[in-house]
């Protein structure tokens, strides 16, 4: 009897620290954590006369996945965890805070596939570093084409983004915060332009 | 279950930096604007899966619709058709903005 209610306790404690550690960010204090698992525990048999409303037509439905579950793993695409904040909390960031997904990638964190078709073969990135000269005492840019062509193919910027052709390109801040040149992605989906040191790398010499 | 119902349902929606607001239509039609998580979809996929063969790659020029996505199969339905990853059947999933979002990136610059 003690045992089986021991047993309980325990795992109703673990289910609700597995649900705060799910939701909550990740600058959290143990002190807010005890806090919480009490809140959590405390008000679970208050909450049984709470009506179950009537399923919606959508929930009848033979694939109908309950958005408050996470998602089961399954094949091929879904992950064990689709929770954001507990698949980001183990990534690798950079000075801005930003996930430093290349690192992520390079520490085989993510395995990101390449194509929908699974037969199609790999393209293996493209090494090749360009120095971009930058103005006033600013360092040079160096943009690195590997973790561009990881993540995109040549057809992607070339040639509507960048001409291939150098000096070509009349690249400028103002123009990549307007969302030219590099701000197509940087500044709204890839890392953004408040962290210079990122791409000014080469000191002036 | 409340638990659960409330780590869901009453969390504040807040995005990661990436994310997309989806709303050249939504509202019009009475539906709260998607929010499409980029990041998510970057763990699994690199960029060049979707870009610019699927999504062209600017913010409000992708035409989509729902019956786009459920009877043709296009932009999202390419994977969210059951097979590759889920059917859209839950419209919260996505659809999951706050009314007077405006197309483009949530956070950084519009």
């Amino acid at each position: 009897m003690t045992r089986t209610t021991i047993g309980g306790l325990s795992l109703a404690l673990a289910a609700a620290v597995a649900l705060f550690a799910c939701t909550k960010p990740f600058t959290k204090t143990a002190a807010s954590a005890d806090q919480s698992v009490g809140a959590a525990a405390a008000p679970t048999p208050a909450s049984a006369p709470v009506v179950a409303s009537p399923p919606l037509p959508t929930q009848l439905s033979e694939d109908f996945e309950d958005p408050t579950q996470i998602p089961t793993p399954g094949f091929p695409f879904a992950r064990e965890n689709r929770n954001p904040e507990a698949i980001y909390k183990d990534f690798p960031r950079d000075q801005g805070g930003n996930i430093d997904w290349v690192k992520a990638f390079k520490e085989n964190l993510i395995k990101p596939r390449e194509s929908l078709d699974p037969a199609k073969p790999l393209v293996p990135p493209f090494d090749f570093n360009i120095d971009i000269p930058a103005v006033g005492a600013m360092p040079n840019v160096v943009f690195p084409h590997f973790p561009h062509t990881y993540w995109l193919d040549c057809g992607n910027c070339h040639p509507n983004i960048f001409v291939m052709k150098k000096g070509a390109n009349p690249i400028s801040m103002v123009k990549i915060v307007n969302g030219e040149f590099c701000g197509r992605c940087h500044g709204r989906v890839a890392f953004p332009i408040s962290n210079c040191a990122r791409c000014h790398v080469k000191p002036k010499s | 279950m409340s638990a659960a119902i409330w780590m869901f349902a009453g969390k504040p929606v807040e995005g990661f930096y990436g994310d997309m607001v989806l709303n050249n239509k939504a509202e019009q039609r009475g539906m709260p604007p998607v929010i499409f998580p980029h990041w998510i979809h970057r763990t699994e996929f690199k960029c060049k899966v979707c870009h610019p063969a699927i999504f062209e790659m600017k913010s409000g020029a992708n035409d989509i619709d729902m019956e786009k996505i459920v009877f043709k199969g296009a932009f999202c339905g390419k994977c969210h058709n059951g097979e590759t990853a889920w059917r859209p059947v839950v419209c919260g999933r996505c659809h999951s903005g706050k009314p007077g979002m405006v197309t483009g990136p949530l956070h950084g610059v519009n």
